[in-house]
């Protein structure tokens, strides 16, 4: 037996209805793929972002802001670890790389972020062109920063629309090195000597000043006309350091003074540890696991805090996990009355077919024909509802990355794996078990009956 | 159309004469309800090969039902009818589809084609019934079936045809399995004076030693080319005589 005949000929009589009809289920779908395809792509992206973070060291307070300052570069104010409390961390012989994240200076929207040469290159596991930074003046771009080799910029304090900041510090830098993509908002970065955001802002540099570094730089090397007068006013304790709304909102140049004074700022450590200001965080790397479990449990202190981003990314996957399950849910309350509405109107349309299926019974056709027909029908407008709903899930969730990753730098590859595949074949699975409703009630309609009807 | 006559091709079917009656009915009744009085009653009546059979009376006088109880498509409350020898009240449900499906040909008052699909296609759907693939044998058959009632095989659309037409696609249709049995309710009743003309020729056309028409009909020209006419009133069947003006040849 074949009923594809008539299940043909259902879906050219009412065509519109049926497209109609495949386009509930496909969006129903969609909904349902799309969050899942989303959320899987934000966690792998978040995941990728933090791969290079084992160990975050900071001031006491939310681990969360630590995480969105130091991993997704999310600014907001956060407290300052003080030098001497992370100092110590260069010398201790669990560390392979410890490296001070400084914040607060941007240029046109991309964050200018102060650490070391060496946390650029294990950052970006080597550079694509240039060379790290050697001098405060000097820069390293991230991938996704439209600046080249050569460019000079004027950093803006604070973050935004540099218009809007109209806030300069009056510093010129050079990019001196490209990145390699990482996948991460720090392609959107710009990376200079944390010495530089700290000089900038008059803070001590980390070195003590070296006699004989006055006039003794070439051409080519760093040198910085900055006096630091008012130092010491800025390197005290622990303090809310919200470079965005702590200043003074009239338009200034750092008052330093600008004599013959030159002096040369090294970078990089070994730091002087009575010379190192407060840092909003420490990215450590330990050389071993057992390193960074003791690393992590030593740096919780009353003035430090110390933790692994991927504990914070656990947190926030299980708050994301819990919004995640009611949106599913609702999906899946919208999928249920997708197939309610479908159901209704096939029952309304089998009404209108019972004749037409009479007529076949009388002409010979069995009962399990009829059945097969109506189930058919039914059945192929869910499949292809489901097939067309996982693509349009998917071409909704590749859309939502691609502008996520353009706001924010983090690669996001929405995909379709097995739980949205999953999805759409529990999906299909209920809708051909109700697909049964419509083909049993006309399967056990009298047929003289129905063809008596007018 | 080409020749009538070809319509009316041998039987293969296991209903040639032998003898016996094509379906004899012994004390049939059918009610609808315990206590309720019958919508049909009849005592004992046999049909033989061959035979133009009519069925007129009044609306509600049980005709459609005998035509729904022949094609087992009602099972009676008592009685048998016997078909070939056998009881066909008697068959289960899928037995009865089999031999509606192989021994009868309804043809419709309102047609009831697809429209979705093509003349040919409407013709060949009974052998959806049977199989996944339509053979060569039966596709060609259906060629020819259409070809004799005079649709052209050209014509695509079904809702295209007139309605004199879409009858005898219809009427190619309950071929399909050449039956040895038409039941035709109201055959004409849709269709005007000349389509009906062409149709009521068509269908006598199909008569012959192999195959039966039993016409229900309200249309005299219809009954007047019965060679036998069953008259029904109240579900009982008052009269059953031959048609002289049938057999006169004079409609």
């Amino acid at each position: 037996m074949n009923p594809f005949p008539i299940v043909m000929a259902s879906l050219r009589r009412h065509w519109i209805m049926n497209i109609l009809f495949v386009l509930l289920i496909a969006v129903a779908v969609a909904i349902g793929v799309g969050l899942t395809a989303q959320e899987r792509a934000l966690r792998q992206g978040s995941a990728q972002a933090a791969d290079k973070f084992d160990i975050l060291i900071a001031a006491p307070g939310s681990q969360t802001e630590i995480v969105m300052n130091s991993i997704f570069l999310q600014h907001s104010a956060i407290n300052l670890l003080d030098g001497p409390h992370w100092g110590k961390l260069f010398d201790d012989p669990r560390v392979e790389i410890a490296a001070p994240l400084a914040f607060g200076d941007s240029w046109k929207g991309h964050s200018i972020v102060g650490s070391t040469p060496q946390f650029v290159t294990y950052l970006s596991g080597g550079l694509a062109s240039g060379h790290v930074f050697k001098t405060i003046e000097q820069a390293v771009i991230g991938a996704a920063v439209p600046l080249a080799i050569g460019d000079e910029f004027e950093p803006s304090h604070g973050h935004g629309p540099e218009d809007v900041l109209d806030h300069h510090h009056g510093a010129e830098l050079h990019v001196v090195g490209k990145m390699q993509p990482t996948g991460t908002p720090w392609d959107s970065a710009i990376i200079v000597a944390v010495e530089q955001v700290w000089d900038l802002h008059a803070l001590p540099t980390g070195h003590h000043e070296l006699a004989g570094d006055e006039h003794d730089h070439d051409a080519n090397e760093a040198h910085d006309d900055h006096e630091h007068d008012e130092a010491d006013a800025h390197h005290d304790d622990n303090h809310d350091h919200d470079h965005a709304a702590d200043h003074d909102e009239d338009e200034h140049e750092h008052a330093h003074d600008h004599d013959d004074h030159h002096h040369v700022i090294r970078i990089g450590p070994p730091f002087d540890l009575d010379e190192l200001p407060g840092v909003p965080a420490i990215v450590v790397r330990p050389k071993s696991v057992a390193a960074a479990y003791t690393l992590r449990s030593d740096y919780r202190t009353d003035h430090s805090t110390a933790f692994f981003p991927a504990e914070v990314l656990v947190e926030m996957y299980r708050l994301l996990g819990n919004a995640g399950s009611v949106m599913r849910a609702m999906a899946l309350g919208s999928q249920a009355l997708v197939v309610a509405a479908i159901l209704a109107a096939v029952l309304a349309l089998m009404q209108l077919y019972r004749k037409q299926f009479a007529v076949l019974r009388a002409l010979g056709a069995p009962r399990s024909y009829v059945f097969s027909a109506i189930w058919s029908y039914v059945s192929l407008l869910v499949v292809t509802g489901a097939i067309c709903g996982l693509g349009l899930g998917w071409m909704v969730a590749q859309s939502v990355s691609r502008i996520f990753t353009a706001e924010t730098g983090m690669a996001m590859q929405a995909s379709l794996g097995s739980s949205e595949l999953m999805l759409a074949g529990g999906f299909v699975v209920i809708g051909l078990v109700l697909a049964t409703v419509p083909a049993f009630m006309l399967y056990r309609r009298p047929v003289v009956a129905a063809l008596r009807s007018s | 159309m080409s020749a009538l006559s070809d319509l009316s091709m041998p039987s293969s079917k296991s209903s040639e004469p032998k003898g016996l009656p094509l379906l004899e009915i012994r004390e049939l009744s059918l009610q609808y309800g315990k206590d309720t009085h019958p919508v049909l009653q009849i005592g004992n009546l046999a049909i033989d090969h061959g035979e133009t059979v009519g069925i007129s009376g009044p609306s509600g006088s049980g005709k459609s039902s005998l035509l729904y109880l022949i094609s087992g498509l009602l099972k009676p409350s008592h009685g048998k009818i016997i078909w070939d020898g056998t009881d066909i009240t008697t068959f289960g449900e899928g037995a009865t589809d089999r031999w509606r499906r192989d021994s009868i040909g309804f043809v419709f008052q309102d047609f009831h084609l697809i429209d979705e699909v093509s003349p040919l296609e409407n013709v060949l759907i009974p052998a959806s019934f049977v199989g996944w693939r339509i053979d060569a044998a039966t596709r060609k058959r259906a060629h020819d079936l259409l070809d004799q009632v005079g649709v052209p095989l050209a014509r695509k659309s079904t809702s295209d045809l007139s309605r004199g037409e879409q009858q005898r696609v219809a009427i190619a249709r309950a071929l399909l399995f050449d039956p040895p049995i038409i039941l035709a309710d109201e055959p004409t009743a849709s269709l005007d004076d000349a389509a009906s003309k062409t149709a009521t020729d068509i269908l006598f056309s199909l008569a012959g030693p192999n195959r039966t028409i039993i016409t229900v009909s309200h249309d005299m020209d219809v009954i007047d080319r019965c060679a036998r006419v069953l008259r029904f009133d109240k579900g009982a069947l008052i009269d059953d005589s031959a048609n002289i003006k049938a057999k006169a040849g004079i409609a």
